[in-house]
């Protein structure tokens, strides 16, 4: 019989309970698993956050002033971007959803990692809480910021906004990828105006492929 | 006449057995079958045949086989312990954000661990880490693969267990200072045409601006629990080894356990009896199954090597007058052919090259030294660099989903290159002391 704590019921708590923490818990994750990031002090975390977040919104709000509430797909049409999808097999333990690459102005979708989180949804009954279509338009949202990055020079999540000394002595400035990941997330929540947060399809992503335990849903675990 | 007959019996089953190999048969199965046809053609008696062929060239590598099972489990404590993740994670901090500048710096310091460090596991296990790096910062797949691999070759001029190998075909050779001399040289040339590559490739992947991509990433978690707790002075572990051999003269079993409990020791794996028991006995097993396919197949190796000795007259008979016998013909040769290392051909000794070395050294007209410097740079700047058959390719091929022609394509330009300079070089420094 298979434990209680893996049942379906259990799954829906465990991520009703994830998605009540609030957005900046979640990004303190995004930066922790940032692979080129630093250790941050939690002033230097919260500053990156808030800015990011900050940048997000501002960005959400020129694109929608700028473009009208377009569709992610007329939102591509309008700025010129290809949107291509992928069946490539999943690579561990880099397990990409979406990739913008500027000098094709492509985004490609990976069906693979797509499908098999939306099968979770299904399987365990959590469109509810995160309905298996808004995920595409979340990821295409989510590359259509990198690719704002892209045109904004000096933007906060491109820029070299922490202070470090190499060697304990001589300072230097260097940027935070794991910002432009917050700015991306928020800026695709904002755009595609869905309450939760939608870091929660990394997590889903990695227990579909049971690469972590439903135990560590919880963003802060 | 029967020398006549003979001698192209053989040359039709050295060719069949290029093309076996090129088409990426069974090494060791290919290289037994190819001895006892070379024994029955040859007529070499059955007692040679069951002492010098199969048994004396098997039990005299045993040296070597120590010397490379000590290196993949050295390997292998550098993986588990977390040592290789901790100097990745801090590589990859120092450069921040900025995707060339970390890709040039974790190549190069990956080409530092591999000078050490030894075995398909390894390769594997550090490519864990490293090909995810990359690929989030937006590094294209092809790319980040071609680097990884050249930065893997970079460490093996170096790389005691790796030269160890050839000790066995040149008997003469060994790791002395005007080796290490050599080989330092050949690393900073193989590192320096490995950056070019990263650079040009990377540049050229990226007008236009950085490719970003969303994506769930289990790697840092998987190296934050092994590297927790670890300090900068656990780095010079992957260097301890090549010091000691290099700088204290020591033998490289020794050095190797020396490499091997330091690891343990700076890593808190020593703290009690059972964790260390526990480590050394994983960290072994592992080292051993790494190297084990290696072993079986250099084992083939040397009885195909055996059994062409036994053939030697009649080979030399056969093609004294084709082969060229100015050193600096063959070496140009070999510049220009080097393609022909790819799937195992007969530039690489390790495949269906190894008896064309038994055939130069037939003739006995070339130095050990010289032969050693010609077919030592072919597995390395071209096998090892741009060719699928090399084992740790082939996950890394898979791995990183880069079919072979685009792996070739893409990396044998530049494997070309550095066979060429570090082939002159090797001729220079080593081949004609």
């Amino acid at each position: 019989m298979m434990p209680a704590k893996y049942d379906t019921e259990a799954r829906r708590q465990a991520v009703q309970m994830a998605l009540e923490c609030s957005d900046a818990v979640w990004y303190q994750r995004t930066l922790k698993s940032d692979i080129c990031g630093c250790r941050l002090s939690r002033e230097e975390e919260s500053t990156v956050i808030d800015s990011a977040m900050q940048t997000a919104a501002d960005m959400a709000q020129s694109v929608a002033a700028r473009y009208g509430q377009l569709s992610p797909q007329a939102l591509l049409a309008a700025m010129n971007i290809k949107l291509v999808h992928t069946a490539e097999d999943l690579r561990e333990p880099y397990l990409y959803m979406g990739l913008y690459e500027p000098a094709i102005r492509t985004i490609t979708l990976n069906d693979s990692t797509l499908l098999l989180i939306r099968k979770f949804i299904r399987e365990n009954g959590l469109e509810v809480f995160t309905p298996e279509e808004d995920i595409i338009r979340i990821a295409v949202f989510h590359e259509i910021f990198h690719a704002l990055e892209e045109e904004t020079p000096g933007i906060y999540t491109r820029s070299s906004m922490m202070e470090r000394r190499f060697l304990g002595i001589f300072p230097y400035k260097r940027g935070l990828s794991g910002a432009s990941e917050v700015g991306a997330v928020h800026f695709s929540k904002c755009m595609a105006g869905v309450s939760y947060s939608p870091c929660i399809y990394e997590r889903y992503l990695l227990i579909a492929l049971s690469l972590v335990s439903i135990d560590f849903l919880l963003p802060n675990l | 006449m029967f020398d006549m007959i003979a001698g192209i019996l053989l040359l039709i089953t050295f060719l069949i057995l290029i093309y076996y190999c090129m088409k990426g048969g069974n090494l060791l199965v290919g290289f037994i079958v190819s001895s006892i046809l070379w024994c029955f053609i040859g007529q070499v008696p059955i007692h040679i045949v069951v002492t010098d062929v199969f048994q004396k060239s098997v039990e005299s590598y045993g040296a070597t086989i120590a010397i490379i099972v000590f290196g993949a489990w050295f390997g292998r404590i550098l993986v588990d312990t977390g040592i290789a993740g901790y100097i990745i994670k801090k590589t990859v901090e120092l450069a921040g954000d900025k995707p060339l500048t970390t890709a040039l710096l974790l190549c190069s310091v990956c080409a530092l661990i591999f000078t050490s460090a030894f075995g398909v596991g390894s390769v594997m296990a550090i490519g864990m880490i490293v090909l995810p790096i990359l690929f989030s910062l937006g590094v294209d797949k092809k790319t980040a693969l071609g680097s990884y691999l050249l930065a893997v070759a970079a460490g093996m001029y170096l790389n005691i267990a790796y030269v160890s190998q050839f000790f066995a075909v040149f008997k003469t050779i060994k790791y002395d200072d005007t080796y290490i001399h050599f080989a330092v040289i050949a690393t900073i040339v193989h590192v320096v045409v490995m950056l070019a590559f990263i650079t040009f490739n990377y540049l050229r992947a990226q007008k236009g601006g950085r490719a970003r991509a969303w994506a769930a990433s289990t790697a840092p978690q998987m190296q934050e629990g092994k590297t927790v707790g670890l300090s900068f002075y656990c780095m010079i572990v992957p260097f301890i080894p090549i010091i000691m051999v290099a700088f204290f003269k020591w033998m490289p079993v020794p050095a190797f356990m020396l490499g091997i409990f330091l690891g343990l020791l700076l890593t808190h794996n020593m703290g009690s009896y059972t964790l260390a028991v526990e480590k050394i006995q994983k960290t072994l097993y592992d080292g051993i199954a790494d190297s084990g396919l290696l072993i079986g197949m250099l084992y083939g190796v040397n009885i195909f090597q055996a059994a062409a000795k036994q053939v030697s007259p009649i080979l030399q008979h056969m093609l004294g007058g084709f082969i060229p016998t100015t050193p600096t013909v063959i070496v140009a040769g070999f510049c220009i052919l080097a393609p022909l290392a790819l799937f195992r051909g007969p530039l690489m000794i390790w495949g269906s090259g190894i008896a064309l070395v038994s055939i130069f050294q037939a003739m006995g007209l070339f130095s050990e030294q010289f032969l050693f410097a010609l077919f030592l740079i072919p597995p390395v700047a071209i096998v090892a660099s741009a060719c699928p058959t090399q084992s740790w390719s082939m996950w890394g091929l898979s791995y990183a989903k880069v079919e072979p022609q685009q792996y070739i394509k893409t990396n044998l330009p530049w494997a070309w290159l550095i066979l060429i300079i570090v082939e002159i070089l090797a001729f220079v420094m080593v081949g004609n002391s």
